[in-house]
């Protein structure tokens, strides 16, 4: 039913409905400005790849002829995040502590805190996602693509592999070699690891091994 | 933190990400599990990297600052990359411009490899003829052959006009223009005027 739903307002934006669009931009804009900020590191910046890939989208609907809207928007806004690498010849911002927003308090090493989390669990599990994702935007952004779709987002290899048109075994080199980066950084903070291993256990999220 | 640390990548890592993922077969996750008991280092990466993820999963979703919908004047814009009439003509004069400059250099040297034997033979300046027999000479030998005392006119015409010797040639017909510079000479005419026209457009 929402797919089919999703496939009319296509249907529409092809035929020249800015409205029907915009229904699908208020859909995909979160995903898509998450994806850009984890990429890009800034908010500003993420926002404007975001807008840009909107536009290309709207302005190149009619190319596209079925499959994952989702994933070809994602295509898209993966593009205009390494045209915005590329252009501007910066690294991604480190402003981990930087709020977000104006109005908001967010930061980019903020973590999602899990359902009765004491306040010491909740503090080390911020400094957990913050390392974690300082790691990620020093990783080469090819490798930081695939494990923000892969890791952050939860994309099966198969979707990265369509979302960034590469092959399936170069998105599984990728997001090895992505985290065994992140995890080095990690074996170097031995007292936080231990810590976040002991969270994982208790919290029942490990597998026995 | 922000230094980038070599890491040393190995198949074991393309195993532990499988690994962590799920994606190792029942058989192959058994073998890995077995050598996970086995050695501790191997086991420490493993952890570290699965705690890698799932801290990974747990990053925030950011609200977006604001809503990024296009506006109905974005509807009107044509697409960036879409030909226009105006430039597929430019790009049109463009490419018939180059190639009317790649056809005035063939025939360029094409003309300049042709054999010289079929170029029109060169006409001299001036036609050297050999010299006619000196009146001097004739008159007696006429008369040894017992011919006529007197050389007739027509006999003393033609020594003077042998005497005149060199001789200018009739003025020869202009050479026509050979068709190879012909050609090139069109072909660069129409290059130099397409170059003008898509430049001025």
């Amino acid at each position: 039913m929402e797919a089919e739903h999703e496939a009319d307002l296509i249907r529409q934006a092809q035929r020249g409905s800015v409205s029907a669009f915009n229904e699908l931009v208020l859909r995909y804009e979160a995903l898509l400005f998450n994806v850009a900020l984890r990429i890009l590191g800034d908010a500003a910046a993420a926002a404007e790849a975001a807008q840009e890939a909107f536009l290309s989208a709207f302005t190149h609907i009619t190319d596209f002829h079925g499959g994952s809207f989702k994933h070809w928007l994602l295509r898209i806004v993966t593009n205009a995040c390494y045209n915005a690498l590329r252009y501007t010849q910066r690294r991604p911002a480190l402003s981990l502590d930087q709020p977000l927003g104006e109005d908001s308090a967010e930061t980019l090493g903020d973590v999602t805190p899990a359902p009765g989390e004491t306040p010491e669990e909740v503090a080390l599990r911020h400094d957990l996602g913050r390392l974690i994702a300082q790691a990620v935007l020093a990783l080469p952004v090819e490798q930081r693509v695939v494990l923000v779709l892969c890791d952050v987002h939860g994309f099966s290899y198969e979707d990265v592999a369509e979302i960034t048109r590469t092959a399936l075994g170069t998105v599984k080199s990728r997001l090895s070699r992505a985290r065994a980066k992140l995890r080095d950084k990690l074996l170097a903070e031995a007292e936080l690891l231990e810590s976040g291993m002991r969270l994982e256990h208790e919290r029942g999220d490990a597998n026995s091994v | 933190m922000s230094e980038e640390t070599p890491t040393v990548f190995d198949a074991d890592d393309a195993l532990i990400s499988a690994w962590v993922d799920g994606r190792l077969s029942e058989a192959e996750r058994a073998g890995f599990e077995a050598r996970l008991s086995r050695e501790p280092e191997l086991r420490r990466r493993a952890l570290a990297t699965r705690v890698v993820v799932q801290q990974a999963r747990r990053l925030p979703q950011v609200a977006p600052p604001r809503h990024f919908f296009i506006q109905p004047t974005a509807a009107a814009q044509p697409k960036p990359d879409a030909p226009t009439p105006r430039r597929s003509a430019q790009r049109f004069m463009r490419w018939a411009a180059a190639l009317m400059a790649a056809a005035f250099v063939s025939l360029l040297m094409v003309d300049a490899l042709r054999p010289y034997e079929t170029l029109p033979p060169a006409q001299p300046a001036m036609l050297v003829q050999p010299m006619a027999t000196p009146p001097e000479a004739s008159l007696p030998d006429a008369q040894e052959r017992g011919g006529a005392a007197e050389p007739s006119m027509q006999a003393l015409a033609a020594p003077k006009e042998a005497q005149t010797a060199p001789t200018m040639p009739p003025p020869a017909a202009p050479a026509p223009l050979h068709p190879l510079r012909v050609g090139a000479g069109l072909a660069l005419a129409l290059a130099l005027v397409l170059t003008l026209l898509a430049w001025r457009r």
